[in-house]
């Protein structure tokens, strides 16, 4: 039978929820009106008052904010409460420029715990559980999230962090752990880790909660079938709260939105207009519920697609795909979406490292788009037709992907230009 | 039948990139026996027969080449003419399939020599034996 942790609210008839979500909606736009001088002047120049936005159905209406405006306001500038109010901080490992801090108060911290605690039970947590957190603890919000959840629904709690994979599995065979958190990475590490050190049969594991990064279908399987567990994806942002903004039961067929504290939206990252339940955009985020670091319709530049129909699990809360990839990065190829994300898939999936490069150039009015793939050296055998083999089944794969047939041409190891130990992902050279 | 071995390296087709491989490897003091280059627009792939296997693959794995090595055959081919026609009729006959063949840079007593990849080994060294084709040892080709 399915079990959950708040029932009366994971199962809301969707009537009752969204009259929850509008209430909170209201008195979160007057919250940030009062309390945030940056988003008030944001709805001023749109012509906004909190009078005008009379219903959920006005969302659409209110300013969107990007990680651009998180840096512009550091440290403090969108906390919607006094220090005074304010327990504790997280941060986000930005790539480039400064980085996002976000605070939160003691009730903001036991809402998200209820989110973790959710995701918790959703993958079968009880009392006589045993989690081990190996996500990482301090100002990423992993494994503060994780473990709060873990006490909320009672288990007993390994404050493992992140590293050290021979006391991992130390403490996972001694202290019996049924229950893993940690990026799926990492999780594919320690399954490898154990069956080198031959101790498959002395793990009492039955279910893992893995997220913080992308991961395929394949992956899954590999994990689910290495430590004969199930994995349950997470989503989550610091921006929002942490992980736990929606994960997945057991039918594992998208992450349900905890939709009592998130509204979700898709948009379109080019007209920035809101597009239909299904259909495949940038993900916005509007949090009711926060009190210190509340935001109103964050781009999030996930692209992915919404899901209301009912889940056999009994949540009612809409449920979200896995992140398609992200949308600074989206490409429009021969009229055709295109992520790297997508043809980096192909490539793990083919044995390949994921060291390549897109070029899209404009021929004669037609997109030309060649994807340039360093050999890895165990694949060069010396035979020129081998070569020409790989690139047309990488060419395959990537049609059957995308939809669209692009040039892959094998180039040697190391050969694509490195910027701070990335590879260039992509090179545009159409003049449009 | 006689083998020798035969090193292939994948090199880009851009100008200089064939006469940088060359000259780390004459740096080194390494003679080559016999080059051949195979291409298409984007890349090709030097396969050469140098002195010291050894060594040559050393040089260029510590240089960040993509390199393979293989065994491949030197057949000693009549310096007259018709003298390679013959023997390629010999294999065909035995059903050899050539994947690919280049010529060794040097003559020994009027004799000259084929580097031969066959798409099947042991179907052309069956094919050698019985045609009584006679194979370079490294000592004849100047191998170490
Ligand atoms: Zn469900």
């Amino acid at each position: 039978m399915e079990r959950y942790f708040q029932e009366e609210i994971e199962c809301m008839n969707r009537d009752k929820l969204k009259e929850l979500q509008n209430e909170r909606f209201l008195k979160q736009v007057q919250n940030v009106w009062d309390n945030v001088p940056y988003y008030k002047k944001k709805m001023k120049d749109a012509g906004l008052t909190p009078s005008d936005i009379k219903s959920l159905d006005d969302l659409h209406k209110l300013p969107f904010l990007t990680k651009d405006d998180l840096r512009e306001t550091y440290p403090y500038g969108l906390f919607a409460r006094p220090i005074k109010d304010c327990v504790r901080i997280h941060s986000t490992s930005g790539t480039t420029g400064r980085r996002v801090v976000a605070g939160y108060t003691q009730h903001d911290i036991d809402l998200w715990n209820d989110c973790t605690a959710r995701a918790l039970v959703a993958a079968g947590a009880t009392k006589d559980d045993v989690v081990q957190v190996c996500y990482g603890y301090g100002l990423f919000t992993g494994g503060a999230g994780l473990d709060g959840g873990s006490h909320k629904v009672g288990c007993l709690t390994i404050p493992m962090s992140s590293g050290n994979t021979s006391r991992q599995l130390q403490f996972m065979t001694d202290l019996g752990s049924t229950i893993i958190c940690c990026t799926p990475s990492y999780a594919a590490y320690l399954a490898e880790s154990i069956h080198e050190a031959g101790i498959r049969d002395k793990i009492k594991l039955k279910a893992g909660i893995f997220g913080a990064e992308a991961w395929s279908e394949g992956m899954r399987e590999t994990i689910e079938d290495m430590l004969g567990i199930k994995a349950h994806d997470i989503y989550g942002l610091t921006e929002l709260s942490g992980p736990g903004v929606s994960y997945e039961c057991n039918a594992q067929e998208g992450m349900h939105i905890n939709e009592d504290h998130f509204i979700a939206e898709i948009i379109d990252p080019d007209t920035l207009e809101p597009l239909p339940m299904g259909s495949k955009g940038e993900l916005v985020f509007t949090s009711i519920t926060k009190e210190a670091f509340p935001l109103l319709r964050y781009r999030t530049k996930d692209i992915c697609i919404l899901n209301d129909e009912p889940c056999s699990c009994g949540r009612t809360h809409i449920r979200m795909s896995k992140p398609m990839g992200r949308s600074d990065d989206m490409l429009i190829i021969k009229g055709v979406n295109v992520f790297p994300s997508q043809i980096e898939s192909v490539l793990i999936e083919k044995g390949y490292q994921p060291n390549y490069q897109i070029v899209v150039d404009r021929v004669k009015n037609s997109d030309t788009c060649e994807v340039k793939v360093e050999m890895p050296s165990d694949k060069f055998t010396g035979e020129l037709t081998r070569l020409n083999r790989m690139e047309k089944e990488l060419s395959d794969a990537i049609k059957n992907m995308l939809g669209i047939r692009v040039k892959v041409r094998l180039v040697a190891p190391r050969s694509i230009e490195r910027s701070e130990g990335k590879a260039k992902r992509v090179i545009d050279n159409r003049k449009i | 039948m006689n083998t020798i071995s035969q090193v292939s390296a994948f090199i880009e087709n851009r100008p200089g990139m064939l006469r940088e491989i060359l000259s780390i490897l004459s740096e080194e003091g390494i003679n080559l026996r016999a080059l051949n280059v195979a291409e298409n627009e984007d890349y090709g792939i030097l396969r050469i027969i140098p002195d010291n296997i050894e060594k040559t693959m050393k040089v260029l794995k510590s240089n960040e080449y993509l390199v393979s090595e293989i065994q491949v055959c030197a057949i000693e081919v009549p310096d007259e003419p018709g003298g390679l026609e013959n023997l390629l009729g010999l294999l065909a006959a035995d059903g050899v399939d050539i994947q690919y063949m280049y010529s060794v840079f040097a003559f020994k007593e009027g004799k000259a020599y084929m580097i031969i990849s066959a798409k099947d080994v042991v179907i052309m060294s069956r094919s050698i034996e019985k045609n009584n084709i006679t194979t370079a040892d490294k000592e004849t080709l100047g191998i170490n």
